[in-house]
């Protein structure tokens, strides 16, 4: 009787062992969390039909893990509309706006689109890494393009692939460093969205160093040809019209001002005074003020004009 | 011919001149005077010592323009409603513009301080621009014009004192 209570008692011992360990494994995804459950559940000494219940757990769990079939597809979509692929809908729409805004900005300055991909944390792409290659080969035919498979919570854990239009993909430690050393800083953030977020903006500003290298900026050499000095002409008004806008409010306060100042100069003229030197006048024909008198004029003759009046005095006078 | 045996000649002749118009030939109607007025004082607002005046009137054949001109602009007694603008008043920065409705003709006299700093061809040519205003009758009209002509000889012959010696 003894014996029979102490096995039933340690029978139901066990079962709650094991199945608070299931529990704890719900929680814990991913391949640490499916580990931990192996190791806890290899520790246990169980009768076979204890281990069912386990492998039902692990058969659920790599359902969920594995992506395939339509899930998949959504992320080898082509051509790829945006550069952001959430077909999970892992991030909120705020979180897709702003990860959007990073990508449109990256997208600006290079010449590598950025394309990220978000899967959820412990999920993995039922392909092997020649399958997903020619995928994404023939996804980004004769197009750049940076293609990143995140993993939301986990940046560690991410893959990211270069294309060049003319070289394929690109198998370079350069390029594994971009995302390794992206992902090791943006690990630094405690929340799982600052830390995508870091990662984005980490890829964008390391991913110009690889685009130098990969595809360096063509730089014009002096010629003196004539569309070389077209260019350059050009150039120099473009340089030139900007510095205008640059100024516009100093340019147009000066106009105003030279206006104004032009103005009250011209109307300062207007009072001005004139006064006429007093000096030594000989005094004539004992007169006290003045004795010059001009040369008169006649209106009483229409026919008579002032040329004709000119010369007659000046014959007059010789 | 001196300016005491010029008096004879034009004895009788009020030498009165108010405001700047001088109007004996009885020309000017009410409004016109005022114009004309208006158009000396607008003339020789901008100078110190000089006097702008015009003259009407309606010689006798033994009289003559300039001669008239020449007598007014030493013996007339030019008053002002207001004081002239400094110490110059002596009569040596007055201009008289002289217009003889008998004869139709018209003439400048000028004070000692514009001698050799305005030229003949220059009077002339002031005196032109009023001609046609003149010639239909308009003389408040013509008379304004020259004074406004009148006024930039002026201001030459100023700025000419002001760099030189007289000519």
């Amino acid at each position: 009787m003894r014996m029979f209570i102490t096995l039933i008692s340690l029978f139901f011992c066990l079962n709650g062992l094991v199945f608070s360990q299931s529990s704890r494994s719900d929680v814990l995804y991913g391949t640490r969390g499916l580990e931990m459950t192996k190791e806890i559940l290899a520790e246990l000494v169980l009768p076979v039909w204890c281990w069912d219940g386990a492998h039902v757990f692990e058969n659920a769990e790599w359902n969920y893990r594995l992506m395939d079939g339509e899930m998949l597809e959504e992320f080898f979509s082509t051509p790829p509309s945006k550069g952001l692929n959430d077909p999970q809908h892992i991030l909120d729409d705020k979180q897709k706006g702003r990860i959007e805004d990073l990508i449109a900005a990256h997208d600006m300055k290079s010449a590598i689109p950025l394309y990220v991909n978000v899967l959820a944390n412990g999920q993995k792409l039922s392909l092997m890494e020649e399958e997903l290659k020619m995928r994404l080969r023939k996804m980004f035919k004769n197009r750049n393009a940076m293609v990143i498979f995140y993993y939301y919570g986990y940046a560690r854990g991410v893959k990211g692939y270069v294309l060049i239009d003319e070289l394929g993909f690109i198998e370079d430690w350069e390029v594994d460093e971009l995302f390794l050393k992206s992902a090791r800083d943006a690990s630094v953030q405690v929340e799982d969205f600052p830390e995508m977020e870091s990662f984005v903006m980490d890829v964008s500003k390391r991913s110009y160093w690889l685009e130098q290298r990969l595809m360096p900026p063509v730089i014009a050499k002096k010629s003196n040809n004539t569309e070389g000095n077209e260019q350059k002409r050009g150039g120099n008004s473009d340089d030139w019209l900007l510095i205008l806008l640059d100024h516009t409010l100093t340019l147009f306060l000066a106009f105003w001002l030279l206006t104004a100042a032009g103005w009250y100069y011209l109307w300062s003229r207007k009072w001005r005074k004139f006064v006429i030197p007093d000096g030594d006048v000989p005094v004539r024909l004992n007169a006290d003020y003045g004795a010059n008198v001009s040369d008169a004029i006649e209106f009483s003759e229409p026919k008579s004009s002032l040329t004709e009046q000119y010369e007659k005095i000046k014959n007059k006078e010789l | 011919m001196t300016l005491g045996r010029l008096s004879p000649c034009y004895e009788g002749i009020k030498l009165e001149v108010n405001e700047g118009v001088h109007d004996i030939a009885g020309v000017l109607s009410l409004e016109m005077l005022k114009q004309m007025r208006t158009a000396v004082m607008e003339c020789e607002k901008q100078f110190v010592g000089v006097s702008v005046a015009v003259s009407f009137v309606a010689l006798r054949d033994t009289q003559t323009l300039e001669g008239y001109g020449f007598w007014l602009l030493n013996s007339g007694g030019f008053h002002k409603g207001r004081v002239w603008q400094s110490g110059l008043e002596d009569g040596r920065g007055r201009v008289i513009l002289v217009v003889d409705v008998e004869s139709k003709r018209a003439a400048l006299s000028y004070g000692y301080y514009f001698d050799g700093y305005v030229r003949e061809k220059e009077s002339f040519n002031v005196l032109s621009t009023g001609h046609a205003s003149l010639l239909e009758g308009n003389l408040a009209f013509g008379c304004e014009q020259i004074l406004i002509a009148l006024k930039g000889l002026l201001k030459k012959a100023v700025i000419r004192s002001r760099k030189g010696g007289r000519k």
